[in-house]
């Protein structure tokens, strides 16, 4: 049912639908349509962390030492917690400065220096080889358990096998052709992949499916769901045990140790560094990612505990390997899709970690190894030939399949005897080495590259001493005599306990040692050491990558001469001519500018295009081998970072600066203003008083010069004349008077009292001082004022003053004989209202505002000669705002006019 | 990110550090089977789940714009590269993408 050609015809059909994604990713990608830019594949992607360890190891590491999976998933959720404060920097320093590896990452941080990225690169390989592998192992034992269906049988294929007998070797070769066929199609400048990023993210998705379908089948088909399941695992003391902490391997430390594994691995290893930070499309994925990421490890391992019990259960008599217990479940209860799912399922989680791990290791081994050595053997050689990047993409992929070789050579003569997790657990202990020179070094700007080399070659050693060679021992590979009696036969160099230090189990002992050794390593080299430039400017720029606007520090220390001409043909041997000339174009467009000698700006921009293809150590060594001249001293180079720093503080500053003084000009011109118009009111005032004056004054002089020259003049004349100039003088007399009051009303200088006042008897008094006038014009006035004292708080005499004005207004233009005035005071809402009516001609509504202004006078037909002095009614309105009250007309020409006058009540 | 889920995001890491160690799995190292299932592996998963939640919260309310970045984060995240580096790369400029 099963055959070996359905089980392969379905492999090879998997492997093109993934195929099929990456390209049409890649396709996407150049389009400028990326089907990867959103946080949910971006999560996803990140899940290229289960591997086939997750997807069988776990179970198998389940029904040896219970609960002991697990800290391998929750250290990489307490590591997403943390991941806006680690990951974001990480992701946006390596943007910044275009790193492409995790090696390239190291180089950088400590002066872009070449050895160090040698040395990553060589730990990387060296201690992956475990972990590629297990990869290799699981597929091979998945497809040989699979193809002898419906047996369930564990089959032995040890090294006495010739390799071309082996499956594993086939599987290592289709996974090479694979690999190269995916990851090294042409070099690009910023290493992404986004094609196998998409793939990744659906194998993640499918892997995910399958244990979960596993899980369910297990539990709730071949059990009666979980609690029947756990009942019977737990009749038997060996499974009972498994549920309690006993059986952990180290206990809590081992535990410990374990979960900080686990989050430094997450971050660390290669491939892990490639897809979390190289292949971020955005930042803001990783809020996201913070919590999607550890649901989805919390869903691949809700059903790891079911399926392990369940395989003890079912296979109670060891027949089968508990690595395999995933696939070996279906198949004994003769579910034969369920069972190739699953192996599709272990094929892509294996796959895609192969992938992407080997794809990223040979860019590292081929930019941080091998270029640097061709460089260092032969520049000549290399200068010679036009175009580089054929020879780039022919190291990787030669790269590639050597990895993949060594991986299945590791697995043949090494691993085979190990478990899954356990050959895994190696390489995470390799990983680990990296957090100290990068954590430490984003936050600790003195760390410097030789406090990394020591550390970091320190670790290394400890890692390899304590962890891979007593593996290689225990397969019979070295000799394993050091293993039990220690190195020359001392006891305190055993690899288990070194130093003596006994009681904990292999991994922690060898991550206590080996962190040790980094850090003190890291921490003393640094602080013994003096660094050089290069060093100091990049560890500032790591350090305060939020802090700086500008992250081209690095640049500023090229101030060397070289022809523009030179740097292309550099660039285009790496990259090819087309993309070469593409981008000095691009160049060109955006900075109008094509310099024959090229500024150090354009070094720079080509060194980071370099960088982007051949690492940033040897990009810097290319570029210096054609850039002559003196550099920056650090000094120099430290200041103008900090005055870029300083300048954005003191451009703020300014910013805020020139806007307050924006809005203290804008108040001086309002200012300016209001003084120009009262400047413009004064002049017109004056000239308005002047004339004002002149009348009665003329008329008062021509009528004295008659009566001067006419001495004879009859009495009743002379009397008449006399008369008019008593008249004028009282004119003259009122009109000074009023100026005065409004000068003062207008300055401020008027003294206004506070009293209780009587508005109706305060009108009673105006109308007794004004009955004259009305008595002269034989004009009626009527009265309605309530029959109750209204007291309001005021100004006696001044609001008098207002009345008086008013009455005298409406006697005036009231029309001979037939005049007639009513005043009126009632309560209006919350206020008192005084309302003076006439009979006269009334006023035109355009004249309604005009009249409270000063010496307007309202001259028409219909008014006849003004009389008045023009100031009456712009007293009586200050007066009554002064009291908090309005004053205002109502009036059509030709109905009379009302003038109201409002004033509140007293409180 | 807001200072105050800034905080509230060291605060879960301890507090999941604390609760997923000694000497706090020792409570629950016992042969006790509430609801059919063993203490220890349904707290492990319970606070596990717990964890993802209080992230859940912590985060997605603190979709607030970044003090420290005024820029979209698209442009924030990529300070360096220039247009003309982004076409040199083949066009592929994922944060131009739909």
């Amino acid at each position: 049912m099963l055959s070996d050609g359905v089980i392969i015809t379905s492999a090879l059909v998997y492997m093109g639908v993934l195929f099929g994604i990456a390209y049409y990713g890649d396709q996407r990608a150049d389009a400028g349509r990326s089907i990867i830019a959103n946080p949910y594949t971006y999560t996803l992607s990140l899940a290229i962390y289960c591997t086939a360890w997750t997807f069988y190891g776990s179970v198998g590491l389940a029904a040896t030492s219970g609960v002991d999976f697990l800290p391998v998933y929750l250290g990489p959720t307490l590591m997403a917690v943390l991941f806006w404060f680690v990951l974001r920097r990480i992701v946006r320093i390596t943007k910044a400065h275009r790193i492409t590896t995790i090696a390239d990452f190291v180089a950088s941080r400590y002066g872009k220096s070449g050895l160090l990225a040698g040395m990553v690169t060589v730990i990387v390989v060296v201690g992956i080889l475990p972990y590629i592998s297990i990869q290799l192992k699981a597929i091979a034992t998945s497809f040989s358990l699979l193809r002898q269906y419906p047996t369930v049988a564990m089959t032995d294929f040890a090294a006495h096998q010739p390799f071309w007998l082996d499956t594993t070797f086939y599987v290592a070769l289709v996974l090479i052709v694979f690999a190269i066929l995916f990851g090294t199609r042409h070099i690009d400048i910023t290493e992404r992949h986004e094609g196998m990023v998409a793939a990744v993210a659906f194998e993640s998705l499918f892997k995910l499916v399958a244990f979960v379908l596993v899980g369910i089948a297990v539990t709730f088909v071949m059990f009666d769901g979980p609690g029947d399941l756990f009942q019977r695992a737990a009749e038997h003391p060996y499974r009972a045990a498994l549920m309690r902490f006993d059986v952990v391997p180290g206990s809590y430390g081992g535990w410990l140790s374990l979960t900080f594994l686990s989050m430094m691995a997450f971050l660390f290893l290669p491939r892990q560094f490639q897809v979390l930070v190289v292949e971020n499309v955005n930042e803001a994925h990783i809020r996201k990612a913070i919590w999607l990421f550890p649901l989805y490890l919390f869903a691949i391992n809700l059903f790891v505990l079911p399926i392990a019990l369940g395989g003890l259960l079912i296979f109670a008599g060891g027949e089968v390997d508990a690595d395999m217990f995933v696939l070996a479940l279906p198949m004994a209860k003769h579910m034969p899709d369920l069972a190739l799912l699953v192996f599709l399922g272990g094929l892509s989680a294996a796959i895609s970690m192969i992938l992407f791990e080997t794809v990223t290791l040979a860019t590292m081994v081929c930019n941080d190894v091998v270029m640097p050595i061709l460089l260092r053997i032969n520049p000549r050689w290399l200068a010679g030939r036009s175009d580089l990047s054929g020879l780039l993409l022919g190291i990787r992929r030669a790269g590639i399949a050597a990895l993949i070789l060594l991986g299945y050579l590791y697995f043949r003569y090494i691993g085979e005897s190990y478990a899954l997790v356990a050959s895994g657990l190696i390489s995470f202990a390799a990983a680990a080495q990296f957090a100290p020179p990068i954590l430490i070094g984003l936050y600790w700007q003195r760390a410097n590259r030789r406090g990394a080399l020591i550390g970091l070659s320190g670790g290394f050693l400890v890692w390899a001493y304590t962890l891979l060679l007593p593996a290689m021992a225990r397969s019979g590979w070295i000799g394993g005599g050091f293993v039990d009696q220690g190195l020359f036969g001392l006891e305190l160099l055993r690899p288990y306990a070194l130093f003596g230090l006994q009681g904990l189990d292999p991994y922690m002992h060898s991550v206590f040692w080996s962190m040790l050794i980094n850090i003190g390593g890291l921490v003393f080299g640094s602080t013994l050491s003096k660094p050089d430039a290069i060093e100091q400017v990049q560890g500032s720029q790591f350090v305060n990558v939020f802090e700086r606007e500008r992250h081209d520090g690095d640049a500023l220390l090229w101030r060397g001469v070289v022809d523009t001409a030179q740097l292309y043909e550099l660039l285009a041997r790496f990259i090819g001519p087309q993309r070469a000339s593409e981008a000095f174009e691009s160049y060109i467009q955006e900075n109008h500018d094509y310099p024959l000698q090229a500024d150090p700006r354009l070094i720079h921009y080509t060194e980071r295009l370099l960088a982007g293809a051949i690492g940033a150590a040897s990009a810097r060594v290319m570029v210096s081998s054609i850039v002559m001249g003196e550099v920056l001293s650090i000094e120099e180079v430290m200041t103008i970072l900090d005055e870029s720093t300083q300048m954005i503080e003191y451009s703020r500053r300014l910013e805020q600066q020139s806007r307050e003084l924006e809005a203290a000009s804008a108040e001086l011109r309002a200012a300016n203003n209001r003084l120009r118009e009262l400047d413009r009111l004064k002049d017109e005032f004056i000239s308005t008083v002047t004339h004002e004056l002149r009348t009665p004054l003329t008329s008062i002089r021509a009528f004295s010069e008659i009566l001067l020259a006419n001495p004879d003049m009859d009495v009743e004349q002379r009397s008449k004349f006399l008369g008019i100039i008593v008249k004028e003088s009282e004119r003259l007399t009122r009109l000074i008077n009023q100026v005065l009051d409004m000068a003062k009303i207008d300055s401020g200088r008027i003294e206004w009292r506070d009293e209780e006042v009587d508005l109706r008897a305060l009108i009673q008094d105006a109308i007794n001082s004004t009955s004259q006038l009305f008595r002269d014009k034989a004009a009626i006035l009527r009265e309605e004022l309530g029959d109750r004292p209204v007291v309001i708080a005021g100004d006696h005499d001044r609001l008098t003053q207002v009345i008086i004005n008013l009455l005298s207004n409406a006697v005036k233009f009231c029309p001979e004989q037939t005049g007639e005035v009513t005043i009126r005071l009632r309560p209006v809402a919350n206020r008192w209202r005084i309302e003076v009516s006439d009979n006269g001609p009334g006023i035109a509504e355009d004249q309604h505002r005009l009249i409270f202004e000063k010496f307007h006078q309202v001259s028409n037909s219909h008014a006849g000669k003004p009389t008045g002095t023009g100031l009456g009614l712009p007293i009586s309105q200050k007066i009554v705002e002064h009291h908090n009250g309005r004053i205002w007309v109502e009036s059509e020409i030709g109905q009379g006019a009302v003038f109201i006058v409002e004033l509140p009540m007293r409180q | 990110m807001r200072q105050q889920s800034r905080e509230y995001i060291v605060i879960l890491f301890i507090v999941g550090v604390l609760a997923l160690n000694y000497p706090v799995l020792e409570l629950f190292n016992r042969p006790w089977m509430p609801f059919g299932i063993p203490v220890l592996y349904l707290y492990l998963y319970l606070m596990w789940l717990v964890l993802i939640i209080l992230l859940i919260v912590v985060v997605e309310r603190s979709e607030i714009p970044e003090p420290d970045q005024p820029a979209p984060m698209e442009n924030a995240s990529q300070p360096e590269v220039t247009p003309a580096e982004k076409r040199a790369t083949g066009g592929a400029d994922p944060a131009e993408a739909p």
